[in-house]
């Protein structure tokens, strides 16, 4: 690139926007290191075919907009990738980093009428709750906003986080009651029947099923429910807790019942299923205690 | 077709949208339903709803459109969309592009045909 030389005024004013803007992407998922240098390189071509004044530049910085509108922009384009999608042997696979864009895009996006979307993180598929909301009449498909769950009431989300808090202790409290009891080995594996086709040492098989689902709950309330996490992230670490709490416990508990050779058919199908449905009216309940609280406090709710 | 193009023809498609909801949000508000019944209306633009929401919801978070929540005589309240004032100079940018590019198009498509 021929070099115009800027004047160092103007170079000050191009490193203070591209702070700006490094800052505004903070928090973000966003590959911010190359977002950075290309927005580098937009500016330092463009300044190329001006006199590298400070008002040359200005006019280019302020044609980008302000840092805080970049970051949407960029955000949108990186939420138009996920609907796209890379496909490995048919399957669609995603391996950029988790954001919350991309949970409301893929679990929770009822403005979207398909209700398989690329998983959020790795190969296959992941459920669109809110394609099925819509679909049931439950929800509108414009219920929501681009970011879900905005008017959630605080509380409301720690009580939903509570809801895989007390699944998952449910798991252990039973462990503990029937410890005793367990044999030595207990199933660790069911066929397509339900019949008990593989056994385990029974430490390691609770201490399995435990970890699963305790560990995303301590985990949500860890990471997701810290302080001044938003309330869609909130909200996704609560509905997706659910789903591993649940399975975890309700596997302790068909381990529990088929230790004694019982058999357990159709519980394992149960239990996911069940699984599925709980999270489902977890997202379907926030989202609707959310619409009640922004109906309340809408100043224009006239007729 | 190559995923390319695919995508290429999408965006085309995306941007006539949108410039069709600003348009037709130009003479007064309206909910969801109305817009995607009008759009849905006309078999050229043969519009649906699963592209009339998501295009709704870019474009309020974009902020080229607002929406208000307003009684319905029937069932829950109703989200009513908007322009905004960026709304209302994207969309006198947009018509001008437009009418631009039409202009060409059908130039092209008469030089063609004579």
């Amino acid at each position: 690139m021929s070099e115009t030389e800027l004047s160092p005024q103007a170079r000050a004013l191009v490193e203070e926007y591209l702070t700006s803007v490094r800052d505004a992407l903070r928090g973000t998922d966003l590959p911010r290191s190359e977002i950075l240098v290309d927005l580098r390189t937009h500016i330092e071509e463009a300044a190329a075919h001006t006199d590298g004044s400070v008002d040359a530049v200005r006019s280019i910085i302020d044609e980008l907009g302000p840092a805080e509108q970049y970051r949407e922009t960029a955000e949108d384009t990186a939420e138009g990738a996920t609907h796209t999608g890379r496909r490995v042997l048919g399957m669609p696979y995603d391996f950029t980093p988790p954001s919350t864009a991309k949970f409301a895009a893929r679990w929770w996006n009822p403005a979207d009428p398909r209700i398989l979307m690329p998983k959020v993180w790795g190969v296959g598929w992941t459920i669109n709750f809110g394609a099925i909301a819509v679909k049931l009449g439950i929800m509108r498909p414009d219920d929501e906003d681009a970011m879900p769950f905005g008017n959630v009431p605080d509380r409301v989300l720690v009580l939903a986080m509570l809801v895989p808090t007390v699944i998952a202790a449910a798991g252990v409290i039973a462990v503990a009651l029937a410890w005793r009891t367990l044999p030595a080995e207990v199933p660790t594996h069911w066929g397509i029947g339900g019949q008990p086709d593989q056994w385990g040492d029974k430490l390691s098989a609770f201490g399995f099923l435990l970890l699963m689902g305790a560990g995303p709950v301590l985990l949500g309330w860890l990471r997701g429910f810290r302080r001044g996490t938003s309330r869609a992230v909130r909200a996704f670490w609560a509905a997706g807790t659910v789903m591993f709490s649940t399975l975890g416990s309700g596997l302790v508990g068909v381990t529990i019942h088929s230790a004694n050779d019982a058999s357990s058919e159709w519980l394992i199908w149960m239990i996911i299923i069940g699984a599925l449905v709980l999270m489902f009216a977890m997202l379907v309940g926030m989202s609707r205690l959310g619409l009640a609280a922004e109906w309340r406090d809408a100043p224009k709710l006239r007729k | 077709m190559s995923p390319v193009s695919e995508t290429r023809i999408s965006q085309f498609r995306k941007g006539v949208v949108e410039l069709a909801i600003l348009a037709l949000l130009d003479s007064g508000e309206l909910y969801g339903v109305e817009i995607v019944d009008t759009l849905g209306k006309d078999p050229a633009l043969a519009i649906s709803a699963g592209t009339v929401y998501p295009l709704l919801s870019r474009l309020k978070k974009g902020g080229l459109i607002d929406s208000v929540w307003r009684e319905s005589p029937v069932g829950p309240p109703r989200k009513y969309y908007q322009l905004t004032k960026r709304g209302e100079t994207e969309l006198e940018m947009m018509a001008v592009e437009w009418t631009g590019v039409s202009e060409s198009i059908h130039r092209l498509l008469e030089a063609h045909r004579s």
